[in-house]
């Protein structure tokens, strides 16, 4: 650490963590280039929690390793994944993947909930949001792509499904809540009964690559990055695959380890 | 912070262990204490070894300075161990000592790993046994039938020898990580605290333990707290004190029951909601905790402040020091590294009634000290540079932000690496010892 200069890539992060900062409000009808201007400045609030909530479910995995881990340690980071949990699913946790690929939180929020207020029948027409004009559009087309190059995560299935008008609030916010809690005991019970083995098989599906957090923090802030130049180049020409399909895996590996923790 | 009147003006005095930058992992220093009248100062680490120094007799010519610590004893606490049931290393690390007062010729300690708490017994020897009638020099045995006279064997002196022996092991007893040892007012009893379980013992029974505290739940799934600290109260012998990761301490009377699931009191201080970020829990864990001499406060070390509490309050702490609070807007980092799950200690100046200073460490080498009478506090570095004897050492200060002033330290440019966990305070005089990762200083205060 004192090699290095100072602290590197969780900069970005500590402005967002800073005392009482919560996520910002995004008035809807500002104007939109400002807007944009805004969140290039700052990655959203969204994409910070997720990757605290990405290294926090990293950190618990690292943890087993050949000497007993370290249990106040453990029960601090299982808490804090808690804590962010809990208020994802306030938000609503699907959010999580929209706002990734676009990285449009603000219009996002506004568009998941007015969808969470349409009925399926407008939601299967896919209305336009009045005053969102091409980036609706863009969103709209991300989430296309999105749903059919990660069919095979359910976490982006479950997205297509609430959107199909399901009592989201009151289902899924216990349901995968439910599952967090459920992967978090599975931590515990693996740290009680200490045997390694049953956890590498939880873990087993996890890609080895995700053990670089900085690939992974790099990684989702280029990804980031990308999200805004799409938004830009799809206002002139619609299609541009090659930025967002390496967008994509990347939130094909994230996907899959929330598919883990949330489904399992 | 600067000095002026009584305030003490530390110098260096000595530095003991290896020099170079590469350290030896074994070689981390994971706990150091003075016995009860400061004439040894014992450090553990993470190899499992103690080594004990002991102060040198004061020579009444050299006025300037007080006795030098030497090397006394060097003996290996603990070995690591295998845990066949569960498949996991078991580390030697010494995590505590604890000197009990002295009662004979010889010196007892309790040290602690992870598992398993040891009294040693620290004697010396500088005279042997000459002259049998059996035995040649060599030990070999002698013909009977040689012998002619009987002589009386004497004790003839010898080059000393300071000898350790365990003379007590307490195993078995716990499930979770031993964090504290702390020794009865009655010197005959002793707690030791884990993760979830605070356990009695006689220093004479290493067959039982008595669980006092069991903060376990039923379902490992529901566990959100664990203990993190505990010490008895330095008068009151059937009093103790817990801390946990949520920033609590809970006082107990072992009169009240048996098992002391209900707290006496409770300690905490309602959060700061300005202050609320997802890290909130985890600075406000508590990462020591220890009584004043008079018993009558106690302290308590959190990630970024030290907390005095007065023990007929419970609402909240009488004083609150920050000791490295440009750190707040670091956390994010901190976590990534894993630094905030740093434990740093704390401790009380010694039994001087007219001075009250607390210390303890922080980042890139340095200590602090809070004068609670003046209110002024200062910030030292422990350093092979720049120290030499007897010149005072030079106040630091870290430039949170804005323009660094010259000498002053950037947050960015702290050395996370080089941080100060263990600190500890002469009982009688003005002597510190301070623990860097591998080496040990010690600090004196200027005589005139």
């Amino acid at each position: 650490m004192g090699e290095e200069e100072g602290l590197p890539q969780t900069q970005l992060l500590d402005t967002m963590f800073v005392r009482g900062l919560k996520r910002k409000c995004f008035d809807g009808e500002e104007d939109i280039e400002g807007t944009l201007a805004g969140i290039k400045a700052i990655p959203s609030y969204n994409l910070q929690r997720q990757s605290l909530l990405d290294m926090s479910l990293v950190k618990l995995q690292l943890c087993h390793m050949l000497v007993e881990p370290n249990l106040c340690r453990s029960v601090l980071i299982a808490n804090t994944v808690r804590q962010i949990q809990e208020e994802m699913t306030q938000d609503g946790i699907w959010q999580m993947i929209n706002s990734q690929s676009s990285g449009q939180a603000s219009l996002d929020r506004l568009v998941s909930t007015d969808i969470l207020c349409r009925s399926s029948r407008e939601q299967a027409e896919g209305k336009h949001l009045p005053g969102c004009g091409t980036f609706s559009k863009d969103f709209e087309g991300d989430q296309a792509q999105g749903s059919s190059e990660t069919m095979s995560t359910t976490s982006s299935v479950q997205a297509p499904r609430n959107l199909q008008g399901n009592v989201w609030d009151m289902e899924s916010p216990q349901e995968n809540k439910g599952n967090f809690q459920k992967s978090l005991d599975q931590i515990f019970e693996t740290l009680e009964n200490k045997s390694p083995s049953s956890v590498e098989d939880l873990f087993s599906e996890v890609d080895n690559s995700y053990y670089d957090l900085d690939t992974m923090l790099t990684g989702m802030m280029s990804s980031t990055k990308m999200g805004h130049c799409d938004g830009l180049e799809t206002f002139s020409s619609p299609a541009n695959a090659a930025p967002n399909s390496n967008c994509k895996s990347d939130l094909n590996e994230l996907d899959h380890i929330v598919e883990i923790f949330v489904e399992s | 912070g600067a000095g002026g009147g009584n305030d003490i003006q530390w110098c260096f005095s000595q530095v003991k262990g290896a020099v170079d930058d590469d350290v030896a992992e074994a070689d981390i220093i994971s706990t150091v204490e003075f016995n009860h009248s400061g004439e040894l100062l014992a450090t553990g680490d993470k190899g499992g070894r103690v080594v004990i120094f002991q102060q040198e007799q004061e020579n009444k010519t050299q006025s300037h300075s007080r006795g030098e610590y030497n090397v006394y004893s060097t003996f290996q606490s603990h070995e690591p161990e295998f845990d066949y049931l569960k498949s996991l290393e078991i580390e030697e690390k010494i995590n505590k000592i604890r000197w009990l007062p002295q009662k004979n010729a010889a010196q007892f300690l309790l040290s602690t790993n992870d598992k398993t708490i040891k009294l040693w017994k620290i004697s010396e020897r500088d005279k042997r046994p000459e002259g049998y009638n059996l035995k040649e020099e060599d030990g070999r045995y002698r013909d009977p039938t040689t012998v002619t006279t009987l002589r009386v064997p004497v004790f003839r002196p010898m080059d000393l020898m300071v000898e350790a022996s365990p003379r007590r092991i307490f195993a078995n007893a716990h499930t979770y990580h031993i964090n504290s040892i702390s020794i009865n007012s009655d010197y005959e009893t002793y707690l030791s605290a884990d993760d979830l379980r605070i356990n009695l013992w006689h220093l004479e029974i290493t067959d039982r333990s008595f669980n006092i505290v069991d903060i376990k739940p039923a379902n490992m799934e529901e566990l959100t707290e664990v203990i993190t600290a505990a010490e008895f109260h330095p008068n009151s012998c059937n009093t103790f004190v817990y801390s946990s990761s949520k920033g609590t301490i809970r006082l107990c009377d072992m009169r009240a029951s048996a098992l002391c699931d209900r707290h006496s009191k409770l300690f905490e201080e309602p959060e700061d909601p300005s202050n609320r970020s997802f890290f909130s829990e985890i600075i406000s864990s508590i990462s020591d905790v220890k009584f004043s001499h008079s018993g009558r406060y106690m302290m308590t070390r959190d990630y970024l402040s030290v907390k005095i509490w007065d023990l007929n309050m419970e609402n909240r702490p009488v004083e609150t020091y920050q000791v490295h609070e440009y750190l707040r807007s670091k956390l994010c980092s901190l976590y990534e590294n894993d630094c905030i799950f740093d434990k740093f200690e704390c401790c009380w100046n010694g039994s001087d009634r007219q001075v009250c200073i607390v210390m303890t460490g922080s980042y890139n080498n340095f200590f602090r000290m809070f004068d609670r009478n003046t209110k002024r506090d200062i910030t030292l570095e422990a350093s092979r540079e720049n120290n030499k004897p007897r010149t005072v050492l030079k106040p630091r200060k870290v430039c949170a932000s804005g323009k660094r002033k010259k000498d002053e330290i950037s947050v960015d440019s702290l050395d996370f690496n080089k941080k100060i966990l263990h600190t500890a305070w002469h009982p009688k005089e003005n002597i510190i010892a301070v623990a860097t990762t591998n080496n040990l200083y010690i600090f004196q205060d200027k005589m005139n």
